[in-house]
């Protein structure tokens, strides 16, 4: 009997200090550049929808940014005219996205310290290379206009899931927090902020 | 006398209490620490075995795909040919009227084509463009002169080729067996297969090339 409390008391011993360590190891997913504008003590978004295609602009990117204003994120986006902007979104053309090799996707951002872009393509060896720690005060979502989902409710999500890494939110890369979050890589995990993601923001600008 | 040997007897049990009492919790500690040990090992290892490590630092979104034909569905071009040369660096506008100009650097490779796997092309080399500078670490990683490769590929409105989607396109020949840095779960585990097989099903897959149905055509 106390043989069988002992080897219980050992097994489950082991698997508390497996999830814990598991759990700690793997760090925050987050850049290390961060979004330069802060109101109030929020993240301080303000955009501009003009120049997406009527695929996005409209309710799509209302309820877009709305996911994260309704989350307990703390950040606030806004949508303003282009002359007001830091963040500016762009549907862009087949034979552009082409033309540029941007590959298959469906949209991805660019952010900007100064006049630096952080990165000129979708995929980099880093893309802090250029930003790592700096201020991002600009920052380009582009859609591909040759593949835009038939689902509203993704689209939404993408438009969110994209100033999500404007403001230095990584894709989600713990296991746990999969497959609820908004940044999961290519959005396979949920389609709203979910707590993780508000925690991951709320610990990023503490 | 009697008393004195009673006082003996219980001392010594009192003692051997003692160090059974000392050798259980001795033995409890060790398995709880042993337990810990374990347990944060395997949490380590299974930790650096899985994929949650990947450095992750993309901001691009890839469509759902349920198959290899859906992932090509952008795919104009397939070659297998040799780089004959690679070209002077020049900077591209992106086309795109952001506040901030963003250029970038493109750097072309001329490719001598020796089949055309899928699609057409009636020119015996092909210009291949790949993103950065050959100073500075660039991704994907240019192709070298003499890299025998297939390129998967898609074209530009001059009739020039990009990688169909960066890594996922550039595949390289080394004793008859293919190479690539993708992580394309459609196209990962023909890495370090034999080039003929995976020439044909490439081909069949382009051939059957569509949009996911989640996609406006
Ligand atoms: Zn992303």
């Amino acid at each position: 009997m106390k043989n069988k409390i002992q080897q219980l008391l050992v097994v489950t011993t082991s698997i508390l200090a497996f999830v814990v360590s598991f759990t700690t190891v793997v760090n925050a997913s987050t850049f290390s550049f961060s979004w330069a504008y802060k109101t109030n003590g929020l993240v301080d978004v303000k955009a501009s929808p003009e120049y997406l295609s009527s695929d996005y602009n409209g309710t799509v990117f209302d309820e877009g940014i709305d996911k994260w204003n309704a989350s307990k994120a703390n950040v606030i986006i806004s949508e303003v005219s282009r002359t007001a902007s830091k963040v500016d979104l762009y549907t862009v053309s087949r034979s552009q996205w082409n033309d540029n090799g941007w590959g298959s996707g469906e949209a991805w951002a660019q952010g900007f310290s100064g006049t630096t872009p952080c990165t000129t393509t979708p995929v980099f060896t880093n893309p802090e290379d250029k930003c790592a720690n700096s201020l991002i005060n600009y920052g380009a979502v582009y859609t591909n206009d040759s593949n835009v989902s038939f689902w509203k409710s993704r689209r939404e999500a993408l438009i969110a899931h994209e100033i999500g890494h404007i403001i230095g939110l990584k894709h989600t890369s713990l296991i746990s927090a999969k497959s609820d979050s908004i940044m999961t890589a290519n959005l396979e995990g949920g389609y709203d902020v979910s707590s993780y993601d508000e925690g991951e923001v709320n610990y990023k600008y503490r | 006398m009697t008393f004195l040997v009673m006082m003996k007897a219980k001392l010594t049990t009192n003692i051997d209490k003692e160090r059974v009492n000392l050798r259980k919790s001795i033995i409890w500690i060790s398995s709880v620490s042993l337990a810990i040990v374990l347990g944060v090992s395997l949490g380590f290892v299974y930790n650096s075995n899985n994929d949650t490590h990947v450095e992750d630092n993309n901001t691009l979104t890839a469509p759902i795909t349920n198959n290899l034909s859906e992932e090509f569905w952008n795919v104009d071009l397939i070659v297998k040919g040799k780089v004959i040369q690679e070209e002077a660096t020049f900077q591209k506008d992106t086309g795109v009227d952001t506040k901030i100009p963003s250029k970038m650097e493109v750097t072309p490779a001329t490719i001598e084509v020796d089949e055309v796997i899928y699609g057409n092309e009636p020119n015996k080399t092909i210009t291949y463009l790949q993103h950065g500078n050959s100073n500075e670490t660039a991704k994907p990683k240019h192709v070298q002169k003499n890299d025998e490769v297939i390129l998967i590929l898609t074209r530009t409105t001059d009739g020039q080729y990009w990688s169909y989607n960066f890594d996922d396109g550039i595949w390289y020949v080394k004793n008859g067996k293919v190479k690539s840095n993708t992580s394309e779960k459609y196209l990962v585990d023909y890495k370090d297969k034999d080039a003929k097989d995976f020439i044909k099903e490439i081909r069949k897959a382009a051939k059957n090339k569509k949009k996911n149905e989640n996609y406006k055509q």
